[in-house]
Parts: structure tokens; C-alpha cells; sequence
């Protein structure tokens, strides 16, 4: 391995189309910053460009891909790359694909292309706009296909800076307060996050940052348990910030409210899905037995994202606001569905992410547009817009019944699966004791709260619909304007996604399934790993007794 | 046509029976601002007539098998099947719903003619009636679950169609909400059948509980599961305490109110529990049953006593529907599957036909009165107007050739059947449950005929003054009507034709024949000739037994504050938490700065102030003291120097003066030493010399 040449080296790392995902929106980046600074045209024709590689990439790799990985997942198939990076710390650049992060990828794919489109309203400082938004692509996409935690971690921190100056510089009246708690909170978070990450580079004795070897490593059996609650704690302060569960969630509404539109795209639909894919590629997969042992806390507080989200999303009057907080609500049901440790609850999470983020996005950019043209988002300054903006209206109602998890559309599978993951808990929540029952009647208890959560999502969006669309209309309204190519070329893929993803769940499911289900292998495996050695040693102990 | 073939082609048949509208929905939906209103008005009448010529065909297709389905368009993790029943029954009831639709869509061009109005209308009523359609031929109940919120969805959009009055609009909510709630109880139970029996197919569903009944924890899902679905059901067919959104769902348009009270919605309810009531009579499952046909008997006698007392004609008809629905979950719960559905049929073409005669009339009057119509002329001229209302009026009551008596009468006996059956097997306590509702059937077919007779009664000519109308119902063209009094006489002949298997067969059903008849028809005689034809409503009946009143309090209410608490919690406590302790970093920052700037700086300043200090000290030193002895020093020698220079004046004899001096004065310096030094010598030589 580390006898390779450079060109060796360079000429892997050309070939692979994962790279080209990650460096091509980089590369084309620092290139806009190259450009003339008032031809704003060349600026977004070539952050279009920027966005349109990696999705030509992502379909080309796509065909060659096989999702159902078996037991030895990953190594030598979906274009996976592992090159020696820094060697002295034993850190390598590697990348590959499994149907946790594919589907992430795809997402990125689609929503920064949207996201760039929606971006053409922009008008000043639009190379710094480009360069940013471009920076931040790449970073997404590092972040979902590194394999290696300290590949992971870098990319992880990209994201936060290109998201903090679009707020800052582009954000509403009060970005230097959103843009500076976004970027202090969800730091703060990562740097727990690093902690643990050295700590499980030191304990899994793998000597790698490698995240699949560190999560299958054999000594994690031995390793003290404190010291695993202390880095499963570390790991989940990173990600639980960054969906954001429920207490750690206030810097969203605001960084949402504030940032541009684009930027709130991508905020909700992209930089949520990071702590979700984390979640699952990092904290549940290495460390099981702790996730089981806080899995009540966690489905808990999950539980409480979703109710209590959605109840403040109810006592909303600013539109964007709404759509914030539904994301936390939203987020709640992944999180229930990754507590719950089964294959339904993993596949719902990601089936939920990939929707919220299509559907989400498109709603901040619904918001987007009647702000342009009513310089509000107050509901009491709107209403009755139903007679106005027919299509507009259309598409609004078809979203927000998508997202208040109508079946047949996108959103309800993530949600249906999340929930069947709570009331299908494997036996292994037995043994687990909470304040009422054990865990298996824990989290049939948290399932009801969550279907609470979706009808308390329904009487909001509906009160939404109620107030924008319906109701007597304002004189001033009456000249607005309907829907314009360029955002209808956002629009109408959303909606064609939203429904043709509802009606046929199955080439998401086909994806994501098999690294779901074999998730829910490996950890169920580690248990009876577990189990073995503890009657090993309970016998090793009696013998000494003898 | 070979095995495989009917199969598949009932498959094509069910599918685009299902798709049809939606996709003539989404045709006018895209088309209605190109092309002229009559034409997308014709397209709709085209979709819902080339839907219900593909139901049709679908019935004469006899496929070897109930069930079809498109199996590997589904999904192996979320066992979601795009499965259908193509059962004949399921293939009559979707027939009648995609007919009351192509009515429905017809006489609405009619109604919207003189109004301006938005064609959104004609595209989401073509997926409304989709939904329905889905509803009724789906076998997996994931799959219905879709159709059932697509109904939701789109009755919520239909009701609240003129956008801008309030009433339409809360109306909608309320029908949304009312039934969203029951939506998430039959969420609840599809996962709790998932949970047990892992299948989302009825028929698996049914196949494996008939297995593992036996077992205590199967028989506890089923009896959870089954009262979630029949509460869903039951709020969807607005029984019980939630019969409020139907009665408020007449602020929507007419046509909607058909179609809402007809075959769909409100009998998507009675379909659902109809695929499951049959397994629970089969394996004794009796609490749902009991559940569901308690809840309607009891809601039976509430809503026809609305319908007796009101004096709003829309509000008898929708009072009306409520009854008779209950009488079809009554029918399912008894098992008199046959009587359920028939009278779901039956119900669907007379219901439809009055709401639109009654649309018909309040559009073109603005009145919906009773006592007001009943001095209006408006009838008199019309015969085809007065000889449906008639007919509707009659089939409602339940009299007897009448298709609704036939319903009725197959429902009582049936039930009279479980009361016997109950006590044979000497289970007391459910026998009386039987009972009571028994009893309440008769009470409702009492109240049911009372009311039609008001009804029949606004149809009498002789009835009506004969004072000339100022008002022209010119949109009354015969044909709606027509199709009208064709599908009420269909049904009517049917019944005919169908009457061996309503006719008594023993003597259970002959006590059942006579007492059900003689409550019919003494409350008709009671309704038309002893009541007059509008009378004052008691209180509690105009303000619906205060359930809507109550649920708002201790739902709807609590839940708004609840939101507002919640969001002053998120903003006053969690943000200000979260704020505080950014603020407590920049406190904390504060305090470091300015131990940083006043201690650690203070220190080092203080040094350096000590050190610029002897900087000045050593400064003054060096300047005053240092330097000054110096100056001091050199200057003094300089003019030392001054007098030394003196007798420098280059002549040879002061030089030698000098030198004398020196010499002179050296000696004298050293002479007292000379000579001391010369005593020594001498001494020294005279010791020398005088020692020896």
C-alpha cells in the first residue's frame, strides 16, 4: 500500500466516479472564483454545471452498483478507494457506497441542483454566492462517502464554514445572530463528535480511522463500559445537534428563518440528513449494546421532537418558521425509527430523510416565492391566495399533504416504516428496563405518541392551507403573480419525484434495504458475540472457583 | 378466454377503473386554462363515463379468482401489493360509486353554470371518486389506506371549494380533522395487525388469524385492532359523537354533498369493516362487533330525530344519511352482509338523486327551508321534480317493495337471529346487548319512516298553493333527472327481481317482517297525516346533543393552547437556555478578558513600569552622574591643562630652568630618605667593620 506511485495514486483517484461526486463541485468552484466578477450569467451557468457533474457521476456509478452487499460489506465493490493519505497517523482517503449513503448521495444531487436553480434570484456578490455554495456541495458529498472517520470529521467541519458565511452574507435582518449560533452550536457538537472519534481510534485497536473496521473490531467486547458510554455520548452530542432532536434545536428556526432561500434548501434538506446518516453509519453501528441501553432515552426524545415540534410548528404565525419546526418533527421520526434498532426502523429513517429533504426544500422555496412577491411571511398579512395563484396553490397543497405524511405520497413510507419499526422491536428490548415496562412496551408507547405526531402534523398544515390559501383574499394580493418557468423547473420534478416515490416505494427501498437489514444483522450479531463471551467467562470463573 | 387471460384482463379492468379518473383529473387539472370550460366539462362527463363503462365491463368478466394482483410492482420489506378484490360484489358497489360519480359530474355542469366558478373543481372531484374507487376494490389495506386518506384529502379540498366563505371552511377543517383522527386509529391497527400476523394483505391477514385464533395474544390484537378499525370506520361514516361533519359538510356545493353522502365517503367506512367483519363472526371475535353495532344503534336514533325535528331540508337528508349508514354497520356487525351492502346500494342511488333534486332546488330558490318550500310553487309544474322527490321520499322511509324495506327487514332478522343465537348459547349478557339494539333498529326504522313522510309530503301536488312562481328553474333540463328516476326505478325493479331472497324463510324472520313493517309504517302514518310539516326543534337537538361543542372544548381548544404553550416554552425557556449559555460564554470570555487585560497585562505592565523606571533612574544616572563626573573630570584637567601649557614657550633656557627644578625639588622630596638611607649604609659598614 504505501509503495504506490504518485501518478498510481493520481490516476485512482481520476478513474473513481465517488471522487469525481466529491472534487468535481470543489474544483468547478475555485474555478467561479476565477470568473469576471459582473458576468453573473457565467457565474450560475457554471455552478450549474458544478451541480450537474456529480449527477451525471452518481447516475453513471449507479449501474454498476450492487446493494445487497452481504456480510462483508463494501471492500473491493461499488467503486470503493482506499489510498493512503497521511501515513505517520494512520489516515487514508477512503470512499465508497452502500444503500445508507447512496440514497444520501442522490439527495444531494437533486437538491443542490435545485438549490442552484433557486439560487438564479440571487443577484449580488453571486461569484462568493457559487464558490460557497459549490464548497458546500463537495463537502456534503465528502461527508456521506468517506469511510474514514478523519475524512469524515474534515469534511464535516467544510460544511459548517460555506454555511455560515451564505447566512451571513446573504441571510435576512438578523443573520449575524443566526449565522453565529448555527456555527457555534452545531461546532460544538463536532468537537465532541472528535473526541470520540479518537477515542474510538485508540480502543477499537484497529489502528485505523477506518469506520467499518472500527465498528466490526473484536475488541469493543473487552473495552470498559463506561468508556464506551463516553464516546457513544461524544457521538451522539455531534449528530443529535446537527439533526437536531429536541433540546439541542433552537439554532435551526432561527438559521432557517434568516438564510436565503437556496441556503434554507439546502440547510433542511441536506445538512439535517448528515446527523441522521451519522447516526446510523457511526454511533448504532459501532456501538449497539450502548445504543440499546440509551435507545429509550433516545426514542424519547425523538417521541417529544415530534409532538412537541409539531405543536409549536401550530402556534406558528410566520410561514417559514412553520416549515422549520415541522422539520424538527419530521427529524423525530427517523430518530424514532434508528432507536428502534430493526430494519424497518433503519429503512424508515433513511426513506425519511431522502423525503423530508425533496419535500422540504421544495416548501422553503414555496415560502421563497411568496415572499419575493409579498415581501411577507406573516399569515395574518396573507390569505385567500387559492383564486390568485391556482398553481402555486396546487403544488403548495400537494406538498404540505406530502409532508404531513399523506399515504401515496413520498413522506408517509418513512414515517409508516419508522413507526412499524417501533411496534416491531426485537426481543432484545426485553431486557431493557424504562420507568413503565420494559423497552418493547416502551416503544409501543412511543409509537402511539407518534401517531399522535402525525395528526397534530395534519391540523397544522392544514391550518396553514387555511391561512395562505383560503379565506377572504386582500385587494393588493390580487395581481400577484402564478408561477414562472424558472421555478416551476423546480417544482414540478419535486412534485413528479414526491408522488412517483409514493405510489412506487420500491427503487428507493431497493437501495436502501439491504444495508438496512444487514445493519440490523451485524448488531444483532454483536449480541450474541456478546453473549458468547459472557458465558465464556461466567464458565472461565466457575472453573476457577473449582 | 383461458384462465390466465380473465385473470389478467380483470387485473387491466380494475386498474384503469381505478386510474381513469384520476388521470381525466389531472388532464383538466393541466387543460383548464387552454381550452374552453364547456369542453373541460365534457371531458370530465367522458372520464366518469368511460370509468363507469370499465366498471361495467369489469363485472362481466368472471375471473377464477377474488383477488388479482400486480405483485411484483410491490415491495418485499413494506409488503405493499397493488392487490384487488374482483369479487362481484366489490365490482357492483364500484359500479354504483363510478354512477353516482358520472351523475354527480353531469348535473354539476348543470348547477356551476350560472356561477363563476374555478374548473379546479371538476379535477379533484375525478380523484375523489378515484379514491373511492380505490377504496373498494383494494385487498391490501395499506393500499386502501392510501385511497382513504386521497378521499380525506380531496373531500377536505371539495367542501372548502369556494375558498373565500368562512363557514365552507371551517366546515372542511372539521371534516378533516374529525376524520384524521379516526385515520390514525386505523394507522394504529394496520401495525398492530403488521405486529402480529407481519402482512399487510386482508386475505393473509384473515388466513393466518384463522390459523393461531387459539392462541389468547392473537385473539387480543384482533380485538385491539378491530375496534381501531371500526372507530376509524365510524368516524369516517360520521357516527357517534363526530356526526358532526357531515351535518356541517352541506356548506360545500351541492354535487359534493351527493357524492359525500352517496356511495363515497361516508360509506368507505362501511366497505372497510365489511372485509374485516365476516372473519370476526367467523372466529367469534365479538367486541368489535358489539362496539360498532352499539355506537350505530345508539347514532341511528340521534340522527333521525335531527332529521325529524329540522326544519332545513339539506339537513334532513344529511341526518337521513347518517341513519341509514348506521343501519349498514348494524348489518355488517349482525352479518347480514347481503343487507349492508344492498342497502348501501340502494342508499347511494336514492340519496344521490334527493341531494341533487335539493341542490337543485336551493340554487335556483336560495332556500332550503321546509316551511318556506312548502308555500313556494315551485314544484308544481315540474313533474318529473315532484315524481322523484316522491319516489326518493318513499324508498327512504323503508316501506315495503320499496328497496331500502328489503334492507331493512333482512338487518332486523338478522339480528333477531344473533339475539337467539345469543341466549341458546346462554351467553346472557350479550343476548341483551343484541336486544337493545335490536329495539333500536325498530326505533330508527320508526323515526326513518317519520321523517321520509315530511319529505313525501313537500311532493304531494295537493299540498302545494297554486300561486304562480316568480322564479324560472330553466336549468332543469330533463336529463340529470331523468337519470335520476332511471336509477331509483333500477333499484326498485331489482329489489323486485331479487325478492325470494328478502322473503321471510322462517319464523324468526316473519316476527321480524311484521314488527320491522308495522314500525315502518306507523311512523310514516305518524310523519304524514299526525305531524305537521315544520314544528319547533328542541334545543338540544339544534345544537346536535352539544358533541361538536364538547370535542372543541376538550380537543381542539386544549390542543391550540397547548401549541402556544409549547411555542412560549421553546422561545422563553429551551432559546433562552440555549442563549444563556451563550451568554454565559461571552460572560465567561468577558471575565477571562479582563483578567487577561487587568491581572496577567497588569502584572507585566507593572514590571515594565519598574523596568522604564530604572531605565530613567539609570537614564539620570548615567546622564547626571556618570556622564557629569566625566565632563566634570576632562574639564578640570582641561584647565589643569590650560596652566600646564603655560611655560611652554619653546625657549631652551625655560626647559632647563624646568629641569633644574624638578631635579632640585626631587632632591629635596627625597633628601630626608637620601640621607636616612646613607645613615643605614654607614651603619651597616660600621657593624661590618667594628664587629670583627
Amino acid at each position: 500500500m504505501n509503495n504506490i506511485t504518485p501518478i498510481q495514486y493520481l490516476i485512482s483517484i481520476v478513474t473513481n466516479p465517488l471522487s469525481w461526486i466529491i472534487f468535481a463541485p470543489i474544483i468547478i468552484g475555485f474555478l467561479t472564483l476565477m470568473l469576471d466578477k459582473k458576468s453573473i450569467n457565467s457565474h450560475r451557468a457554471t455552478a450549474l454545471i458544478g451541480s450537474i457533474i456529480p449527477l451525471v457521476a452518481i447516475i453513471f456509478a449507479h449501474r454498476g452498483f450492487t446493494f445487497d452487499l452481504g456480510p462483508d460489506p463494501l471492500f473491493g465493490k461499488n467503486y470503493y478507494l482506499s489510498l493512503p493519505w497521511i501515513d505517520v497517523l494512520n489516515i487514508s482517503f477512503t470512499i465508497g457506497a452502500d444503500g445508507l449513503n447512496w440514497p444520501m448521495v442522490w439527495l444531494v444531487a437533486i437538491v443542490s441542483i435545485f438549490a442552484v436553480i433557486a439560487s438564479f434570484k440571487i443577484t449580488e456578490r453571486t461569484k462568493e454566492y457559487f464558490f460557497l455554495i459549490l464548497l458546500m456541495q463537495g463537502a456534503l458529498y465528502g461527508v456521506f462517502l468517506s469511510l474514514d472517520y478523519f475524512l469524515f470529521y474534515i469534511f464535516w467541519e467544510l460544511t459548517l464554514i460555506p454555511m455560515y458565511f451564505l447566512i451571513a452574507i446573504w441571510g435576512g435582518p438578523n443573520r449575524q445572530y443566526a449565522a453565529l449560533k448555527f456555527l457555534i452550536y452545531t461546532l460544538t457538537g463536532s468537537i465532541f463528535m472528535l473526541f470520540s472519534i479518537i477515542g474510538m481510534y485508540y480502543y477499537s485497536g484497529t489502528n485505523s480511522f477506518l469506520m467499518i473496521p472500527i465498528a466490526q473490531a473484536e475488541s469493543w467486547h473487552t473495552v470498559f463500559l463506561a468508556l464506551k458510554h463516553l464516546i457513544f455520548l461524544g457521538l451522539f452530542l455531534g449528530f443529535a445537534v446537527k439533526i437536531p432532536m429536541f433540546p439541542f434545536h433552537t439554532w435551526l428556526p432561527d438559521a432557517h428563518v434568516e438564510a436565503p432561500t437556496p441556503v434554507s434548501m439546502i440547510l433542511a434538506a441536506l445538512l439535517l440528513k448528515m446527523g441522521i446518516y451519522g447516526f446510523m453509519r457511526s454511533a448504532y453501528f459501532t456501538l449497539p449494546d450502548i445504543a440499546l441501553s440509551w435507545g429509550p432515552f433516545i426514542g424519547t426524545l425523538a417521541v417529544i421532537a415530534i409532538v412537541y415540534g409539531g405543536l409549536v410548528a401550530l402556534a406558528q404565525r410566520d410561514f417559514k418558521r412553520l416549515i422549520a419546526y415541522s422539520s424538527i418533527a419530521h427529524m423525530g421520526f427517523a430518530m424514532l425509527g434508528i432507536s428502534a434498532m430493526n430494519a424497518d426502523g433503519f429503512i424508515g429513517a433513511t426513506y425519511m430523510a431522502v423525503a423530508h429533504g425533496i419535500i422540504t426544500a421544495a416548501l422553503f422555496f414555496m415560502v421563497g416565492i411568496l415572499e419575493e412577491r409579498t415581501k411577507t411571511r406573516e399569515f395574518s398579512e396573507l390569505g385567500g391566495l387559492m383564486t390568485v395563484l391556482p398553481n402555486y396553490s396546487a403544488i403548495l397543497i400537494l406538498l404540505s399533504i406530502a409532508s404531513m405524511g399523506l399515504p401515496g405520497l413520498m413522506s408517509f413510507w418513512g414515517e409508516f416504516l419508522a413507526l412499524r419499526g417501533a411496534f416491531t422491536v426485537s426481543e432484545y428490548w426485553s431486557k431493557v428496563s424504562t420507568i413503565i415496562g420494559n423497552g418493547q412496551e416502551w416503544f409501543t408507547f412511543l409509537g402511539f405518541f407518534g401517531i399522535l405526531g402525525i395528526l397534530v402534523a395534519a391540523v397544522y398544515f392544514i391550518t396553514m392551507l387555511i391561512k395562505v390559501l383560503m379565506g377572504p383574499i386582500k385587494e393588493r394580493w390580487a395581481l400577484l403573480k402564478d408561477i414562472k418557468f424558472l421555478e416551476a423547473s423546480v417544482l414540478i420534478p419535486t412534485v413528479i419525484i414526491v408522488v412517483i416515490l409514493g405510489l412506487f416505494p420500491s427503487p428507493l427501498l431497493n437501495i436502501t434495504q439491504y444495508s438496512c437489514v444487514d445493519l440490523h444483522h451485524s448488531i444483532v450479531l454483536k449480541f450474541e458475540r456478546a453473549k458468547e463471551i459472557r458465558e465464556a467467562r461466567a464458565a472461565q470463573g466457575l472453573s476457577i472457583q473449582k | 378466454m383461458n384462465f390466465g387471460a380473465a385473470q389478467t384482463t380483470s387485473l387491466l379492468l380494475t386498474i384503469g377503473a381505478i386510474k381513469l379518473p384520476f388521470i381525466f383529473g389531472l388532464l383538466v387539472f393541466i387543460l383548464k386554462n387552454h381550452i374552453d370550460k364547456q369542453w373541460i366539462y365534457r371531458l370530465s362527463v367522458i372520464g366518469a363515463a368511460a370509468c363507469t363503462a370499465v366498471n361495467a365491463l369489469n363485472l362481466t368478466i368472471n375471473a377464477p379468482y377474488d383477488i388479482v394482483s400486480q405483485s411484483y410492482i410491490g415491495n418485499s420489506v413494506i409488503k405493499f401489493d397493488y392487490a384487488f378484490y374482483t369479487d362481484t360484489l366489490t365490482k357492483v358497489v364500484a359500479l354504483i360509486v363510478s354512477l353516482v360519480g358520472l351523475i354527480v359530474i353531469t348535473v354539476a355542469g348543470i348547477y356551476f353554470k350560472e356561477k363563476s366558478y374555478s374548473l379546479r373543481f371538476f379535477s379533484i372531484i375525478q380523484v375523489f371518486i378515484t379514491g373511492m374507487l380505490g377504496l373498494v376494490y383494494s385487498e391490501n389495506i395499506l393500499l386502501a389506506f392510501i385511497f382513504w386518506e386521497l378521499m380525506g384529502i380531496t373531500s377536505f379540498l371539495l367542501i372548502a371549494y369556494d375558498t373565500h366563505r368562512e363557514p365552507a371552511i371551517a366546515a372542511a377543517k372539521k371534516a378533516f380533522f374529525y376524520t384524521k383522527f379516526g385515520d390514525a386509529f386505523l394507522l394504529l391497527a394496520i401495525i398492530l395487525l403488521y405486529s402480529k400476523f407481519e402482512q399487510h394483505s386482508i386475505k393473509s391477514i384473515i388466513q393466518i388469524a384463522q390459523e393461531t385464533i387459539t392462541s389468547p395474544e392473537v385473539r387480543a390484537i384482533l380485538v385491539i385492532s378491530g375496534i381501531f378499525i371500526g372507530f376509524a370506520a365510524l368516524i369516517k361514516s360520521a357516527q357517534g359523537v363526530f356526526m358532526g361533519w357531515l351535518l356541517d359538510a352541506m356548506e360545500g356545493p351541492a354535487p359534493v354533498s351527493a357524492l359525500l353522502h352517496a356511495a363515497t365517503m361516508v360509506a368507505a367506512g362501511v366497505i372497510l369493516v365489511g372485509r374485516f367483519s365476516p372473519m370476526w363472526i367467523e372466529l367469534k371475535v365479538i367486541e368489535p362487533l358489539i362496539f360498532i353495532a352499539g355506537i350505530a344503534a345508539c347514532t341511528a336514533i340521534l340522527a333521525g330525530l335531527i332529521a325529524v325535528y329540522t326544519d332545513d331540508l339539506k339537513r334532513l337528508l344529511a341526518a337521513s344519511t347518517i341513519s341509514h349508514l348506521s343501519l349498514m354497520y348494524i348489518g355488517l356487525a349482525v352479518s347480514s352482509l347481503t343487507g349492508s351492502w344492498w342497502l348501501l346500494g340502494a342508499h347511494a342511488s336514492f340519496k344521490a338523486g334527493l341531494f341533487l333534486i335539493v341542490g337543485i332546488i336551493t340554487v335556483n330558490l336560495g332556500i332550503s327551508s321546509l316551511s318556506k318550500l312548502r308555500s313556494s310553487s315551485i314544484l308544481e309544474n315540474d313533474k318529473w321534480l315532484i315524481a322523484s322527490l316522491g319516489i326518493g321520499g318513499l324508498v327512504l322511509s323503508g316501506l315495503p317493495i320499496m328497496s331500502g324495506f328489503f334492507a331493512k327487514e333482512s338487518i332486523c332478522g338478522a339480528t333477531l337471529e344473533r339475539i337467539i343465537d345469543a341466549f341458546s348459547e346462554k351467553s346472557i349478557a350479550i343476548g341483551f346487548e343484541w336486544s337493545a339494539i335490536y329495539l333500536l333498529i325498530l326505533g330508527s326504522a320508526f323515526i326513518t319512516a317519520m321523517y321520509s313522510a315530511r319529505l313525501f309530503k313537500l311532493a304531494k301536488p295537493q299540498l302545494l298553493s297554486i300561486e304562480l312562481s316568480k322564479y324560472k328553474i330553466t336549468q332543469i333540463k330533463n336529463l340529470p333527472l331523468n337519470l335520476i328516476v332511471i336509477g331509483l326505478v333500477i333499484s326498485f325493479v331489482y329489489a323486485l327481481l331479487k325478492i325470494n331472497i328478502w322473503f321471510p324463510s322462517n319464523i324468526t324472520l316473519w316476527i321480524s317482517f311484521i314488527l320491522g313493517l308495522s314500525a315502518s309504517i306507523t311512523g310514516f302514518w305518524i310523519g304524514s297525516v299526525l305531524m305537521p310539516i315544520t314544528h319547533i326543534e328542541p334545543t338540544i337537538i339544534a345544537k346536535r346533543y352539544y358533541f361538536d361543542i364538547v370535542i372543541n372544548k376538550i380537543v381542539m381548544e386544549p390542543l391550540y393552547e397547548l401549541a402556544s404553550l409549547c411555542k412560549s416554552f421553546d422561545e422563553k425557556i429551551i432559546d433562552r437556555f440555549v442563549n444563556m449559555i451563550g451568554n454565559l460564554g461571552v460572560w465567561i470570555s468577558k471575565q477571562i478578558a479582563y483578567f487577561d487585560e487587568k491581572l496577567l497585562d497588569g502584572v507585566i505592565r507593572t514590571i515594565a513600569y519598574i523596568y522604564g523606571f530604572f531605565t530613567l533612574l539609570s537614564n539620570f544616572l548615567d546622564r547626571f552622574i556618570i556622564d557629569g563626573l566625566v565632563k566634570q573630570f576632562c574639564e578640570t584637567w582641561s584647565r589643569i591643562y590650560k596652566y600646564i601649557k603655560l611655560p611652554q614657550n619653546g625657549q631652551i633656557q625655560a626647559y632647563l630652568l624646568a629641569i633644574m627644578i624638578t631635579v632640585v625639588s626631587f632632591a629635596l622630596i627625597n633628601l630626608p630618605k637620601m640621607i636616612e638611607t646613607v645613615q643605614k649604609i654607614m651603619e651597616i659598614q660600621r657593624k661590618a667593620t667594628g664587629g670583627s
